[in-house]
């Protein structure tokens, strides 16, 4: 699967808006990139629609996929599944759990995906995946999807991932024990896509997204003893770089020093940090609360691929900031221009002053702090020359059950609800 | 006042103002890259002071000026010897609170062993030169 394979390395290693316009330089212009969540209404309910029960009617979730027509519902009983499900002709399909932490998905350690949806609209919930080598619920090329109350824990990938796919929506879902990340949105330009009321734990990083961005709001959250917390990164090795415009809002992020966590060499040059932008540019964080991070809090660093992409245009705002083991907020030299730290609550920062106003401010923040990117870059060399701490994704343990969609029983709806 | 007073106050009133302000001046270097290496302790603000006052005095009782440089580049390197030890002291001082067990598995690592290496080269230019201007010295006194 290309998807998975498609990052080489992090090598270094940050409600709707009302925040933001900012501003991106392509092509020698400037242009605007909204940084705020995609305007819609709420999905609708199908009305014309198939159930389609398994094991009831259909020996395996997969039968029932076969058979399905479009907007049909695949209702799953309380049960272990040991297959790999695909969806690759029927747009529009909803996969459902009737108990989200009794129907289980289990790759038994040989299978690759639970779940692998290749056509628009699909959407997948109230469901477990588990064991799978590479991931747990995953969109590749689509327009429209949607993952609501999945629980997705020790895949050896990433817990619940969109690819190249836009006009999505994570919601109500768990992850953790992943060596890649718990929740990944990448290659997306404009994304269009909302990630909200999601835990993520114990994964190598809690939110990945490379190249990733435009309309896409990761909010309301709890990403908590990770290797790393939130890490927006630009790559070449994936299209539309560089990584831009997506808000981070509203989130707790804690303690993101997890020594025990899988990872494989992604996350661990950004160990010890909170939110990680690395490379990323016209990105808005703002009003979340990050404490405890053994190295940074918030930080914007340079991410070297094939190009040295520097942070820039960057808006950290609002937030309160503590416990970091080295600064708060800081900001990697060599920095681009335009970042902009304004009234939040820290207590230390690289370089230092980095809320200043006036020349010198502005100076310090046009630079950024050399320290910043030789620590992280330290990790990212041990990844290159060595070995690194890092658990085994096999063998974290199993989460408690998480709260269950309401009314499974319901119909079936929209991936996402049409533009406003 | 004591002898030692007495003998502070006079040493100041030999130092050769033009050494003086050289030195003060030249300070300023190695007491923000002191700064800078303090910073993650929160010390950024006294190891500048401190650093300033420490290596102006240092510097100020060398004389002629090519011993304040030879001792400001050997300052220097000494610095530059000492960062990866700063890039490492405060995660090491803080694993503990952050719950981090597996020290050595972070710290007796292969990127640290390169670093040190690193800035071991870098601090070997100033010392070389420093030993240079110094070989000089004796050779032109000879």
């Amino acid at each position: 699967m290309d998807g998975c394979r498609r990052r080489t390395l992090l090598k270094l290693a940050a409600a709707s808006g009302t925040l933001g316009m900012a501003s991106t330089v392509a092509g020698g212009q400037r242009t605007q990139t909204e940084v705020t969540a995609p305007d819609r209404a709420p999905p609708r309910a199908y009305e014309d629609f198939t159930v389609r029960r398994v094991p009831g009617e259909y020996d395996s979730i997969q039968a029932a996929v076969t058979a399905a027509a479009e907007r049909d519902l695949v209702l799953v009983d309380p049960g272990i599944y040991h297959e790999s499900v695909t969806v690759s002709d029927t747009p529009r399909l909803t996969i459902r759990g009737r108990d989200r932490n009794e129907v289980i998905l289990d790759g038994e350690f040989t299978r690759r995906n639970g779940v692998t949806a290749t056509v628009d609209g699909v959407v997948v919930e109230n469901l477990t995946t588990r064991h799978y080598t590479y991931n747990g619920v995953y969109w590749v090329g689509v327009d429209g999807y949607r993952g609501s109350y999945l629980t997705a824990y020790n895949n050896g990938e990433y817990g619940v991932y969109a690819f190249d796919s836009v006009n999505g929506r994570f919601d109500n879902s768990y992850a953790s024990g992943h060596p890649d990340s718990g929740f990944y949105v990448g290659q997306c330009q404009p994304c269009r896509a909302v990630l909200e009321n999601l835990i993520s734990e114990g994964n190598s990083i809690g939110y990945s997204g490379t190249n990733a961005g435009g309309e896409l709001v990761v909010r309301d959250s709890v990403w908590r003893r990770n290797m790393a917390g939130i890490v927006p990164n630009t790559l070449d090795s994936e299209a539309l770089a560089p990584q831009r415009g997506v808000r981070i809002e509203n989130n707790d992020v804690i303690d993101n020093n997890n020594e025990n966590a899988p990872t494989k060499a992604i996350g661990f040059p950004a160990f010890g940090t909170g939110i990680n932008i690395a490379g990323g540019t016209d990105n808005v964080v703002v009003g979340n609360r990050v404490r405890g991070h053994s190295n940074f809090g918030v930080v914007l660093v340079p991410n070297i691929d094939k190009n040295l992409w520097r942070p820039r245009g960057n808006r950290v705002r609002d937030n309160q900031v503590d416990r970091s083991g080295r600064a708060d907020l800081a900001l990697g030299a060599p920095a681009g221009r335009d970042n902009r730290f304004v009234d939040n609550d820290f207590g230390s920062s690289r370089p230092d002053g980095i809320q200043g106003r006036g020349p010198l401010g502005g100076l310090r923040r046009s630079v950024g702090d050399p320290w910043v990117t030789l620590l992280l870059g330290k990790g990212f060399l041990q990844t290159e020359v060595g070995n690194y701490p890092s658990g085994d994704w096999r063998e974290r343990p199993q989460p408690p059950d998480q709260p269950p969609m309401p009314n499974p029983e319901g119909p079936p709806r929209g991936a996402v609800g049409p533009t406003r | 006042m004591t002898t030692a007073d007495r003998s502070l106050r006079e040493r100041i009133r030999r130092l050769d103002p033009m050494i003086g302000g050289l030195a003060l001046v030249t300070a300023v270097v190695p007491a923000w890259y002191l700064s800078w290496l303090l910073a993650d302790f929160g010390l950024r603000g006294v190891g500048f002071l401190l650093g300033w006052i420490g290596v102006s005095w240092v510097l100020a009782n060398r004389n002629p000026p090519r011993e304040l440089g030879i001792t400001w580049l050997r300052i220097i390197a000494g610095l530059l010897l000492l960062t990866p030890v700063f890039l490492v002291l405060p995660f090491v001082m803080n694993a503990d609170r952050f719950g981090v067990g597996n020290l050595a598995g972070f710290v007796l690592t292969e990127s640290n062993l390169i670093t040190i290496l690193v800035f071991a080269l870098l601090a070997a230019i100033p010392a070389g030169i420093a030993q240079w201007l110094a070989r000089i010295d004796v050779g032109s006194g000879a």
